[in-house]
């Protein structure tokens, strides 16, 4: 069964519940709305426990484990297992979305950026959008752009394209070289970096 | 009589000795390029590339240190690598590799004249530089809190006399309702700086230039004529405070064996303020200023506990000297209760 609950969790207090966890204590069944990180700690083997258990799990935005513990006797070792496996992978689920969140053009974890409060490089701000975008709203309290820009970009082309031929009938090839990779820089999308 | 001087009884204020400087960074970061705290194999790539756009453009550039008041224009000093470039013919500072590939920094007396300096020097270099920017967020900076304008602009104050009240967390609440922030300024990597605010826009995207300009100077007039009032009141109907702030600190001054610098920031703080008032003998309000930005003063705190006791006896005896003769004079014994 699936169960939706939109109140936080009765063993840590803090985080949200996600799911229902049932317990045996003193011969009665009780049932836990519990976040998922508490869920999994619960639901580990314990050596002096009985326990049967059942943990199902799939990604997506909505939660949808449910674990039952009877005091039916001990349950097989593979679904002890998997039962575990399962929990724990359903507890970093969310934490693993956030972690793996690299940019591609530098490495940049999210993480790093967590830690540290800068971003790699021009492309980050792609990468990261999902992110970046609440965060954005909360300490901008505005998230699009309504000044400046940079007007002087088409100019800029044509003043290098002069510069570059400059310096080819001057044989510079050092400094034609430079405007030449000025150009290429150019030519990649504004946004896009990570040389 | 000036017309941003105000006299009450014995004391002069002074607009001046409240507003210190206004200023204006511009962040941009250059297209293809990862950001210098990333990856800093492009830093001497960059920095001529900086070098030869201002060469171009501004003649007058050159490569050099910043003064004291350039690198109170970051919010922390600059990294190592930082290239500075300083020009003749505007008030701006360049720095390169910072946080973010170029800093644009104006200083001068008014956000509006900051911005519009720092501005020319943006577009000069814009000239020949691709800067990173996407139409939705505007300029792409290393810091969330810089994205959009990559504008920062605003005024350094001090603001001993609503300190002294307490009146400095109403005014924070102010300015975070006009979307404005007071940070503490870094003097030579220290934070706590006798009460001499940063007043500076919170928020860098959404809103265009002009209107974080506007809003700046607005934040800094109105915190200005606050910090006026409570330097009168703190004269007309608190002078045993008032007397008791710059007595105590002068005494120490005069007669501490061992002084940090932090501690020195603060107690320099009330004698500034009464030195700028007139109200002290021994000491202008122009060597008081000196004495806030001498660097040799504000070197960084020693890490090793035996070598910062004899660099903090050594600043103390420095200032043993330099305080000796700085007494009240008769203006300020008139005012005491």
């Amino acid at each position: 069964m699936v169960y939706y609950l939109p109140m936080k969790c009765e063993i840590c207090h803090k985080n949200d519940a996600e799911t229902v966890f049932r317990r045996e204590e003193g011969g009665k069944t009780r049932e836990l709305y519990v976040c998922r990180e508490c869920a999994a700690r619960e639901s580990r083997p314990r050596p002096q426990a009985q326990r049967g258990g059942r943990a199902r799990g799939k990604s997506g935005s909505r939660p949808d484990v449910s674990v039952t513990i009877s005091g039916s006797g001990n349950p097989p070792p593979f679904i002890e297992a998997l039962l575990s496996a399962t929990a724990d992978l359903v507890s970093h689920m969310a934490e693993e979305e956030d972690c793996d969140l690299t940019c591609k053009k530098c490495g940049t974890k999210w993480s790093e950026v967590e830690e540290k409060g800068l971003l790699g490089c021009p492309s980050c701000w792609g990468a990261f959008a999902k992110k970046l975008g609440p965060r954005l709203q909360a300490e901008q309290r505005r998230v699009a752009h309504t000044g400046k820009s940079p007007s002087g970009a088409s100019q800029n082309r044509k003043y290098i394209e002069r510069q570059l031929q400059d310096a080819i009938r001057k044989e510079d090839y050092k400094e034609a070289a430079k405007l030449r990779d000025m150009l290429n820089a150019l030519d990649a999308p504004q946004e896009e970096g990570g040389r | 009589m000036s017309p941003s001087r105000r006299r009450r009884g014995y004391a002069d204020v002074y607009e001046e000795d409240v507003r210190l400087s206004a200023f204006a960074r511009i962040s941009r970061n250059i297209s293809g390029y990862k950001f210098p705290g990333r990856d800093s194999s492009n830093a001497d790539a960059i920095a001529t590339a900086v070098g030869d756009a201002l060469e171009r453009e501004m003649p007058s550039a050159k490569e050099g240190r910043a003064d004291a008041a350039c690198r109170s224009l970051f919010s922390a000093p600059p990294p190592a690598g930082t290239t500075v470039f300083t020009m003749r013919e505007e008030p701006v500072v360049v720095a390169a590799n910072g946080t973010d590939h170029v800093a644009v920094c104006g200083i001068a007396d008014t956000p509006q004249k900051a911005y519009r300096a720092a501005e020319k020097v943006e577009e000069a270099l814009g000239k020949h530089l691709s800067f990173a920017w996407r139409p939705d967020i505007g300029f792409l900076t290393a810091s969330p809190s810089d994205v959009g304008t990559g504008l920062k602009v605003g005024a350094i104050l001090h603001l001993e006399g609503l300190s002294l009240i307490g009146e400095m967390e109403p005014c924070i609440r102010g300015l975070d309702a006009m979307r404005m922030r007071a940070e503490s300024l870094d003097l030579a990597g220290i934070r706590q700086t006798g009460h001499i605010f940063r007043i500076v826009n919170a928020v860098t995207l959404g809103e265009d230039e002009q209107t974080l300009v506007k809003r700046s100077a607005r934040a800094a007039d109105a915190l200005v004529e606050q910090e006026i009032n409570a330097r009168i009141r703190l004269v007309e109907e608190l002078p045993r405070v008032f007397s008791d702030s710059v007595c105590r600190a002068l005494a120490i001054l005069k007669s501490a064996r061992l002084l940090s610098a932090a501690e020195l920031l603060d107690l320099l703080s009330p004698v500034r303020m009464a030195a700028s008032m007139g109200l002290l003998s021994g000491i202008t309000a122009d060597e008081a200023d000196r004495m806030f930005t001498s660097l040799p003063i504000f070197a960084p705190e020693e890490p090793d506990a035996d070598k910062r006791d004899a660099v903090d006896g050594k600043r103390a005896d420095e200032i043993n000297r330099r305080f000796a003769r700085v007494v009240p004079n008769n203006r300020f014994i008139d005012l005491m209760p």
